[in-house]
């Protein structure tokens, strides 16, 4: 009997596709941007950290550190320099993420090779929850993960800066004509997208391997899961993190890792067709 | 609830006038009776065959159509293809009969019967807000209708525009032989040009009745003006 | 029409150098290059027809091309049918699948189209791995019936198979059907209120798109005698994508520009594949930002006096 297992290994995984799936959930919800390069930010989160803490001997908290800054400043940078002149045509938005994901991947590619990297752990060791063998890492990838998701979420629920956020959310013109900058909103918003996601890489990455194409898969569940989730709504991305990540482990424990990958994007497109609106679907576009 | 036990009807060749202040629930009406939306519960009937539930697209083959409130051309097409796409559907397929020449003439006689004749081949970002408002009903003839809502048609247009799409109306209702529903905020126009009212408030029926009728209605008049 | 028989004009002369091209460059590798451009230049110009003229993104073409390519592997190999056959019959595969899958998803709004069109290729080329048996895994399917191994007849083949492809598209993106896309491209709430079937004529668009990039898949696997997994490869996607944008969407023969622009400059310049697809994605980046339209944008408007000619004659109207 598995349960354990999957409980455990399915909890942890959803916790860090939470983090991953935040950022895009925030860019569509406040700034109605289709990132499709926010997956750029988790594979360069991972190498980033992978770099610093290998090729430049930064300790492991300092990398984490430096591989969120980074991804933050680059988040602003994305929407500042190739995302804010196209703004008016959601299509030449989502093109232009995506030519800027294309370029990342081969860029990275070309300075790392296609192969991947593995960058030791933060901690090592490892630990049994509920009789369960798992790194220490995994779980520290899920504490953090989930510290971070609740307290952006609580930014965003208590503070000023959280109030402003959601105006523009619900209304962008309502809000600057309250004097909301949603310029500068947006530019937070896209750089606390960046951050988390490049968060999740640096954590995930030395468990799983991060490569250059990992940018797909990455936008890929995330996509999936704030639109399983509901657009818009950042408690549904939290319950169908853990919806994903659970049908994936359960897949995989139950069936045959081979079918990982199909099977949860096989119900995503089945939950997507039945139920568009997601589970507590609130934005409607 | 938007729209509560509203039920009237409305006979063929007749025009009637749907008025009521902000928020009464008139545009609610034409999605309701077009298919954009559907009703929780009741009726919609057309020429005798129940049409509740149908999609916009079934409801238009029927022979129904509307204009919106908010004009939505084809922006990137011209003029001419706007009238184009209804005349060359029938019966919900590609093929309503006619050659190319005959196509050219129904096009140009549309365009004709709603004052449109300038520039066939303009894109539709360069007409002017009557011009649009023009193009917007000559877009829902091209489906040939016998019944057409038209919805606050005259909004936003100066006094001559709103003389000559009113000419266009008539024109078109008398060439046409349709029967006419509109939803208007310029009273006046709908006085002159209804056969009978509506009058719709927090989307309950009011009143309804002859112009005369309507314009003596103490109750009527309570709702725009405020209980004096 | 000044205007059209420039475009025509233009036309003849391309294909009469595409077609004249081997003599020129008889060399082998000319010739692959040329062939490959011609085979992608398909799948663009498919592509397009669907989302340029719809608006609808598309981020999976690669499902038509896999599905054709497989299935002619299959028919190949078990049924013993030579290109001539596999090649239109994995066309009408591909449409199959079409409307397996666009049935469901094409009345779905914008984000949650392109999710699912993101997915499926994904799914299709996971299955290749889990049924092996019948789809060779990771090795694929291989040993299949060459379509020629004279590199001539390779190029013709595919240049034959190109222009008319371009050809129909364009006579379809010029008949009531593509005025009918386009108007559902600029407003579907008013498109239905003509009395159209929105989804109807966007499966049709959808299904058009995945017969030409089946057979186009059918067509490679013939030509390479060999396919696999990366035939659903969201690479093919992109690239077909950058190409449309880069030459010119909603325009059909954009895309092929795009083709030959990516595959002929990029591929035949011999660097690396990692440099020559940082190139088109640049190109991409700076064509969205700066020529929205594409390098060929303005044929679109060609492609608008076609139509008008079409459907209501000669004559300018109004005169």
């Amino acid at each position: 009997m598995v349960l354990p297992e999957i409980f455990v290994f399915g909890g942890l995984l959803g916790a860090v596709y939470a983090l991953l799936s935040l950022g895009f959930s925030l860019s569509y919800g406040v700034a109605r941007i289709l990132n499709l390069a926010h997956g750029s930010f988790y594979m360069i989160g991972g190498y980033v950290y992978y770099v610093f803490l290998t090729l430049l001997g930064v300790n492991s908290v300092g990398s984490l550190l430096l591989a969120v800054a980074l991804t933050f400043l680059l988040g602003i940078a994305l929407y500042l320099g190739l995302v804010r002149p196209v703004r008016s045509a959601p299509v030449r938005v989502l093109l232009i993420t995506l030519s800027a994901a294309i370029v990342a991947q081969e860029v990275v590619s070309l300075a790392f090779g296609d192969r991947g990297v593995g960058a030791p752990f933060i901690i090592g060791g490892i630990s049994a929850p509920f009789g369960v063998v798992v790194e220490n890492q995994r779980i520290l990838a899920a504490g953090v993960s989930l510290a971070m998701f609740l307290g952006v979420w609580l930014l965003i629920r208590i503070t000023k800066l959280g109030r402003a956020v959601r105006a523009v959310a619900q209304d962008a013109e309502a809000a600057s004509l309250m004097g909301i900058n949603d310029t500068r909103i947006s530019l937070i918003t896209l750089g606390l997208s960046g951050a988390t996601a490049g968060l999740a890489g640096a954590l995930l990455g030395p468990l799983t391997g991060i490569s250059p194409d990992a940018w797909l898969n990455a936008t890929v569940v995330a996509f999936a899961v704030v639109i399983l989730g509901g657009l818009g709504s950042i408690p549904g991305t939290l319950l169908a993190a853990f919806l994903v990540s659970y049908s994936q482990v359960v897949v995989a424990f139950e069936i045959s890792s081979s079918y990982e990958i199909i099977v949860p994007l096989a119900v995503i497109a089945v939950a997507v067709i039945v139920r568009p609106k997601g589970l507590l679907g609130r934005v409607e576009e | 609830m938007a729209l509560d036990g509203l039920t009237f009807q409305v006979d063929q060749g007749e025009t009637m006038g749907v008025i009521g202040p902000n928020g009464a629930g008139k545009t609610t009406l034409f999605d309701l009776i077009t298919g954009f939306q559907h009703p929780t519960s009741g009726m919609v009937m057309l020429d005798g065959r129940d049409i509740t539930g149908q999609s916009p697209n079934q409801i238009v083959q029927r022979g129904m159509n509307r204009t919106f409130q908010i004009v939505r051309p084809f922006k990137d097409l011209t003029v001419l293809e706007n009238v184009l796409v209804g005349l060359i559907q029938g019966k919900g397929r590609l093929t309503r009969k006619g050659g190319s020449a005959e196509l050219r003439d129904q096009a140009m006689e549309l365009l004709q019967l709603v004052g449109l004749t300038r520039a066939p081949l303009s894109l539709t970002r360069n007409l002017s807000h009557g011009e649009l408002k023009k193009l917007e009903l000559a877009r829902a003839l091209s489906t040939f209708p016998d019944v057409l809502l038209v919805d606050e048609v005259f909004s936003g247009l100066s006094a001559q525009e709103t003389q000559e799409l009113s000419d266009a109306l008539l024109r078109v209702k008398a060439s046409r032989d349709l029967t006419l529903l509109m939803v208007e905020h310029k009273v006046s126009k709908v006085v002159q040009m209804a056969n009978r009212m509506l009058v719709l408030d927090h989307g309950k029926l009011l009143s309804q009745g002859t112009p005369q009728e309507i314009l003596s209605d103490q109750k009527v008049l309570e709702a725009y003006l405020g209980k004096v | 029409m000044p205007r059209l028989s420039r475009f025509l004009g233009l036309g003849i002369v391309l294909a009469m150098t595409l077609i004249l091209f081997p003599l020129v460059y008889s060399n082998d590798f000319a010739l692959t290059i040329m062939t490959f451009a011609n085979t992608l230049a398909i799948v663009a110009a498919s592509w397009d027809f669907f989302t340029g003229l719809t608006g609808r993104f598309n981020f999976g073409q690669a499902l038509f091309f896999g599905v054709g390519g497989y299935a002619a592997g299959f028919m190949n190999l078990n049924l013993k049918y030579g290109p001539m056959l596999t090649i239109p019959l994995a066309g009408a595969v591909a449409v199959v699948i079409g409307v397996a899958f666009g049935y469901p998803t094409l009345r779905l709004k914008g984000p949650y189209f392109a999710l699912a069109t993101l997915i499926f290729p994904l799914i299709a080329g996971d299955l290749t791995f889990s049924l092996s048996s019948v789809f060779g895994g990771e090795h694929g399917l291989y040993g299949l019936t060459s379509i020629s191994d004279s590199y001539v007849v390779q190029y013709y083949s595919s240049l034959l198979l190109m222009l008319a492809t371009v050809i129909v598209l364009i006579y379809l993106a010029s008949s009531r059907l593509g005025l009918a896309l386009e108007s559902i491209r600029d407003d579907e709430k008013a498109a239905s209120a003509t009395g159209m079937n929105v989804t109807k004529y966007k499966l049709e668009a959808y299904v058009i798109s995945a017969f030409f990039t089946g057979m186009a898949g059918a067509y490679q696997a013939q030509l390479f005698k060999f396919v696999g997994p990366d035939t659903f490869s969201s690479n093919i996607s992109f690239e077909v994508i950058a190409m449309t944008i880069v030459g010119g969407i909603a325009t059909i023969v954009g895309p092929v520009l795009g083709a030959y622009l990516l595959v002929v400059v990029l591929d035949g310049l011999g660097v690396s594949s990692d440099i020559s697809v940082l190139t088109y994605g640049v190109l991409l980046m700076a064509i969205v930002l700066a020529f929205p339209g594409g390098l060929l944008g303005r044929l679109k408007s060609n492609l608008r006096g076609m139509r008008i000619r079409r459907l209501v004659g000669g004559k300018r109207p109004g005169t």
